[in-house]
């Protein structure tokens, strides 16, 4: 990684990692100090950013690259796209041809990837959206129905992200414990990588491999039983994880059933009993279907190749609108 | 038998509890999801739009950076 210059060089990258560190840290700090939008983390915010820019990046970028065995080539699919009609030959088949490469190409980002933004957009919107309303109502007092809105998502993105979080753990402990020499049985059962050039592995066999997303599916499609064994892993773990969360959280159901005790309303048992069912049904359909949007996002390729982070950016900045909206124009979206 | 029964009863209720939670939710009508999603869809460009400029015009102080080193 930092081979030439030695020690110097390491000091610079650990120097870089540390003022890093403290400028997050301190823009968490003035974002819980009252100077950002409530109900939004500084974290949850620096991650949306980062996703939202690489996927701008990706799809306007002006650089050039010169591949192998081929002219140069737009990084950006937008100048790819307008280089290559614009560059055709005046007939309609060769400009289709150019614009069918665009969409296809491989070895960058292509408008395909982009569509498949778009529609997970639009089923992560419109999931984050679908709630349950009159879940309470108050029977001592006649004629004020409370409406506790429940959403479907009800741990939001949380489960996809310790997903994520998960398995890159496992990955980086097992590839630096079987980089020392030859593993044993059980290093090899596990998983087994191989040397991509430039301090870069893949796995190519073992648990590590299908734990990880399988790349380059439009390549080889005999490798469509290993996706439908990480899409099985993802669903499930993400809906585990998901309940989970829901249970050691602050919205979990005492926690709820608490606020709503707050609000001066009486809970009867029976009703505590059927919030403890929503929410448990709750929690597991919404780590089921964040689970199932996000190996759709890494299958079909969104853009920026972060399926998580994206879906995550989406549901971030959507909860960021509406209370931005809810405080300027002191209206909900609950009507 | 009963071993079973005490198994598989429980995931049957709570298949029933998750089945019947997803069809009494409201879900979004055609106006109230044009409305958020366009909200969500400014939010995200404005994002992104802003770390990409960053990123633009940082590339030649990069490139000042790191060629002095």
């Amino acid at each position: 990684m930092c081979g030439s210059g030695g020690a110097g060089n390491a000091a610079l990258v650990v120097l870089q990692l540390f003022a890093g560190g403290v400028v997050v840290v301190l823009a968490d700090l003035l974002h819980e100090t009252g100077y950002g939008v409530e109900g939004v983390s500084a974290a949850s915010l620096l991650i949306a950013t980062n996703a939202c820019e690489r996927a701008v990046s990706h799809l306007f970028s002006p650089v050039k690259l010169r591949l192998a065995g081929a002219g140069p080539e737009f990084e950006g699919p937008v100048f790819a796209v307008t280089h290559r009609v614009a560059a055709a030959p005046p007939s309609w088949r060769h400009k289709a041809g150019a614009l069918l490469f665009t969409l296809l190409r491989l070895d960058l980002p292509n408008l395909s990837n982009y569509m498949t933004t778009c529609v997970m957009f639009v089923l992560a919107v419109r999931l984050d959206e679908t709630h349950l309303r009159r879940l309470y109502r108050s029977r001592p007092r006649r004629g004020t129905d409370e409406f506790v809105p429940i959403k479907l998502l009800y741990t939001s993105a949380m489960p996809i992200m310790l997903h994520a979080s998960a398995v890159s753990a496992f990955c980086v402990l097992h590839l630096h414990s079987s980089g020392g020499g030859g593993g044993g049985f059980v290093v090899n059962l596990l998983g087994r990588w191989k040397d991509a050039g430039g301090g870069a592995a893949y796995p190519v066999g073992g648990l590590v491999y299908y734990v990880t997303p399988p790349s380059k599916l439009l390549v080889d499609p005999g490798l469509i039983h290993e996706l439908l064994i990480h899409s099985v892993f993802v669903v499930a773990s993400c809906t585990l994880l998901s309940m989970a969360w829901a249970e050691a959280s602050r919205s979990s159901a005492r926690e709820f059933r608490t606020r709503v005790i707050g609000t001066g309303y009486f809970v009867w048992d029976e009703t505590s009993r059927r919030i403890d069912r929503v929410i448990a049904a709750a929690a597991a359909v919404g780590g089921f279907a964040v689970g199932g949007l996000a190996v759709y996002a890494g299958a079909v390729g969104a853009i920026g190749e972060a399926g998580p982070e994206l879906l995550f950016a989406v549901l971030v900045i959507k909860n960021l609108a509406e209370t931005f909206y809810a405080k300027s124009k002191l209206t909900t979206t609950y009507s | 038998m009963d071993a079973i029964d005490s198994v598989v009863d429980p995931l049957r209720e709570f298949a029933k509890d998750s089945v019947r939670l997803v069809k009494r939710c409201h879900k979004p009508d055609r106006k109230e999801f044009s409305k958020v999603a366009l909200r969500t869809a400014i939010g995200f460009v404005v994002m992104g739009f802003v770390g990409f400029f960053v990123k633009l015009i940082f590339i030649p102080i990069n490139n000042i950076i790191v060629g002095s080193g």
